[in-house]
């Protein structure tokens, strides 16, 4: 049996009156490629922050790799790496000084950090650029340089809040590999997206939030027979095994939340 | 049929932005912290606005005092005085510091015309530039009191000259904007500025030797400085007095004719603005091939921690080396630790000047008291290291959340870096005071040194506390920014606080036992305030986790 990865009980956040994620449980095992979905503001980011450290819930639990993440947060935040929203770095440092900077924080000596800092800026194509401050980066590359410092120090578990956006696909390609590398290799990676095909192509299994609640979870195929269950009348032109995400994040969200008939509002636009 | 867009009226589109200034302001108030700095934002700006009424009440009695007696020649410094404090006091203030940026409303369908007027309007939207049409006003009223007959001359002249500054002003500042785009010319120009600074603090001894040659120079120029606008107003000022019409049409003329011109190289660099042009860095694309073909790479899933010995811990090390290249590659963080050096040098000379011409009490700054006292200035700067030590995290700041590391230690390397910098500049001084001579007791170098770090701890710990609590972003290699007013507010009164303290404490010792005491005090009680730190550092871990989303927002935005 496969220990969880990350469990959440309860989880709950609140911003004054709104209430951004409402009473978010879900579990996702080790060594799975998880993806969380959710349309703009169902509270995705809030979850991940909250799942990071960078945002403390209002209340509910997280337990990462077995630890509570409050009562442990130095030896949660040892074990996963995080690409985050804003990507974290520091403008004015190399790549290399940067991804040397991550490493000793999270205890490398400095021989390993060096060592690599140097094979990942490789491997990311970015070694050409090493000394170039960050500043000086496009997105992409900035991109690409928050994951290789979320790596640098092999962690059991990594968050990634829309790595492919602003990717080239050449990039967007490697960085596919190095990541299916790692669940290979028994690591967990918690991914959200907007992109549902690139969700499809990458996640075993997948969670979908909405108005701060979960209103799906579970691998792709059961998922597919859910929505095939609960909507027999609809998904009968389509066999359960040919949904694709899309239709699956339309059946579950709806109508309120995916798409309006254009033709009934809006009239003024030509 | 929908309904066709009709484009808004000018005073429409005008009014829409200023609405826009307003919400965004109010919005901006919702932190409490937010309200505390716009309390202090709005006391300095009372005390700005009290010296600013006072002198334009001394305005108002200088020109009737002047135009009573027909002393017309003063109007020209007085104007030039006008000209160089709208010029150049922003340039000093504001240090290029990122001006709201106008270019963002062009996603709207702005005319022209209304992107000019606004864009010349936010030049008024700044206290100077108000204080200095205000002035000008002052100045017209006296005047028109004493000359009732002049008062139309006077404001038309004031006028032209208030529209010539204010275009002038627009003018240069839209171009050092495009000058300033690249980071590399924005370091170089503040390198030049600050040797300007040093230039005019150096130009008081030049003028000390050389001043009537410096003057005679001066006043051949002055055929070719009434030729300059200021020059212009003032002509038209004296003309318009002495009754030569035709004259005092023709200098107002000519200000104005300089205001078109600059309201032409205005508009060169606008419109550049208006059809899009961007100063933005951006990089130049990579010219290696990429690499396609690659395997994936493993990248090992157990680290490998930090076993060596070493003197400090891996993340404190990793800080602080991170801090010490953001130290060497902010031109404006070094120039502020380089400033003080030359202004203590500066200072000394200028009390040795004094001592040599017998003048009492002189050699308070040469004498015993010379390196305490050369040390409590330089202070005075570097202590603002420590009150906003998070200023440059920006998005970085994130990761320090991320990594599992205790903000103590985070802090702790901090620290460790102002303290750094902080006996550099100790041992500059004492360098310093050594060279220019004559050389303190060995007892006063002794009391300094044990009593320096009773004061840097004092700084660390409530730095840390204000850091935390009041949080600032700074702008990487523009210097004179303010921290917080809470932050200012606070520190000043921590830094008189412990002068005081220490100063009564050497008082005391003296008194009682005598100078060879004092150093053993003060290493007595820079060891108690030592442990005091270790209890103080050890608290902002929860501080921080407590003000995290604060801090997040504030640094990271």
């Amino acid at each position: 049996m496969s220990q969880a990865a990350i469990v959440t009980q309860g989880l709950t956040r609140t911003f004054g009156g709104l209430v951004a994620v409402d009473n978010v449980s879900f579990q996702v095992e080790a060594g799975q490629f998880f993806g969380f979905l959710g349309p703009n503001g169902a509270g995705k980011s809030t979850t991940i922050r909250m799942l990071t450290g960078l945002l403390a819930p209002t209340s509910g639990s997280m337990q990462v790799l077995g630890l509570d993440f409050q009562q442990n947060p130095i030896e949660v935040k040892q074990q996963i790496g995080v690409v985050p929203e804003g990507l974290a770095l520091y403008d004015r440092l190399t790549g290399k000084e940067y991804l040397n900077f991550v490493g000793r924080m999270y205890g490398l000596d400095r021989a390993t950090a060096a060592q690599r800092a140097a094979e990942l800026l490789d491997f990311m194509d970015l070694a050409d650029r090493e000394k170039t401050l960050i500043v000086d980066y496009s997105h992409g590359m900035k991109k690409k340089l928050a994951l290789a410092a979320a790596v640098i120090h092999g962690p059991k578990i990594l968050f990634l809040d829309e790595p492919f956006e602003g990717v080239d696909a050449i990039a967007a390609g490697t960085l596919k590999n190095m990541l299916h590398s790692m669940t290979s290799r028994g690591a967990t990676i918690f991914l959200t997206s907007h992109v549902l095909e690139i969700v499809e192509r990458l996640c075993s299994h997948v969670a979908i939030i909405y108005k701060g609640r979960i209103v799906a979870h579970g691998s792709l195929d059961e998922l597919r027979a859910g929505v095939a269950a609960a909507r027999p009348d609809e998904s009968a032109g389509a066999p359960a095994e040919k949904l694709t995400l899309e239709q699956i994040f339309l059946a579950v969200v709806g109508q309120e939340g995916a798409v309006r008939k254009s033709e009934d509002e809006l009239s003024w636009l030509k | 049929m929908a309904e066709v867009n009709r484009g808004l009226g000018i005073s429409e589109q005008v009014r829409l932005v200023v609405g826009l200034r307003w919400r965004l302001f109010r919005n901006g108030l919702r932190k409490s912290t937010a309200k505390m700095n716009f309390i202090m934002t709005v006391i300095t700006e009372v005390i700005w606005s009290l010296m600013a009424i006072g002198s334009g009440v001394g305005l108002i009695i200088a020109g009737y005092y002047l135009a009573e007696h027909g002393n017309t020649k003063v109007f020209t410094i007085i104007l030039w005085a006008f000209a160089f404090f709208w010029q150049f006091i922003p340039v000093i203030t504001a240090q290029f510091a990122p001006d709201f940026d106008i270019s963002g409303l062009l996603r709207f369908p702005l005319r022209f015309p209304v992107f000019f007027a606004l864009s010349v309007s936010y030049g008024l939207a700044d206290p100077i530039a108000l204080t200095c049409v205000f002035w000008h006003i002052c100045l017209g009223i006296g005047i028109s009191i004493a000359r009732p007959d002049l008062a139309l001359w006077m404001a038309l002249v004031l006028c032209a000259s208030i529209l010539m500054n204010l275009l002038f002003n627009r003018m240069v500042f839209t171009w050092l904007d495009r000058l300033l785009a690249k980071r590399r010319s924005r370091e170089i120009m503040v390198v030049v500025f600050m040797l300007f600074v040093i230039a005019i603090q150096f130009s008081q001894f030049l003028f000390r030797q050389e001043g009537s040659r410096i003057a005679h120079a001066l006043t051949r120029w002055m055929p070719v400085l009434t030729m300059l606008p200021p020059g212009r107003v003032a002509a038209g000022l004296v003309a318009a007095f002495q009754g030569r019409a035709a004259d005092a049409f023709i200098a107002t003329g000519g200000v104005l004719l300089y205001a078109v011109a600059f309201a032409g190289l205005y508009t060169i660099r606008l419109k550049a603005r208006f059809r899009g042009e961007d100063l933005g860095e951006s990089a130049a694309p990579s010219t290696r091939r990429p690499v396609t073909s690659r395997a994936a790479r493993a990248i090992p899933v157990v680290a490998v921690p930090d076993k060596g010995i070493h003197l400090l811990r891996a993340p404190v090390a990793a800080i602080l080396a991170k801090d010490f290249r953001y130290f060497y590659r902010n031109t404006a963080m070094l120039m502020n630790l380089v400033l003080p050096l030359i202004l203590v040098v500066l200072l000394r000379m200028s009390a040795m000047n004094v001592a040599r011409g017998g003048v009492p009490h002189s050699n308070f700054l040469t004498g015993d008291f010379g390196y305490p006292s050369a040390m409590f200035y330089v202070f005075l700067l570097t202590s603002q290291l420590c009150q906003n030590s998070l200023a440059y995290e920006g998005r970085g700041v994130e990761r320090l959340f991320l990594s599992p590391v205790a903000f103590c230690d985070v802090m702790m390397a901090k620290n460790i870096f102002q303290g750094f910098l902080m006996t550099a500049e100790a041992l500059f001084v004492l360098g310093i005071v050594v060279a220019m001579g004559p050389t303190p007791r060995m007892a006063v170098l002794l009391a300094t040194w044990a009593g320096l770090p009773f004061v840097a701890l004092i700084h660390f710990i409530a730095g840390n506390w204000l850091s935390i609590q009041f949080p600032r972003k700074f702008e990487f290699g523009v210097r004179r920014q303010s921290a917080a007013g809470m932050t200012i507010l606070i520190s000043m009164g921590i830094l008189l606080g412990t002068m005081l303290m220490v100063s009564l404490t050497a008082a005391l010792t003296i008194w009682l036992a005598g100078l060879w005491l004092l150093p053993i005090v003060y290493l007595g009680m820079s060891a108690a305030m030592y442990a005091f730190y270790r209890l103080a550092l050890g608290a902002t871990t929860r501080q921080a986790l407590l003000k995290q989303e604060a801090l997040l927002e504030q640094l990271a935005k």
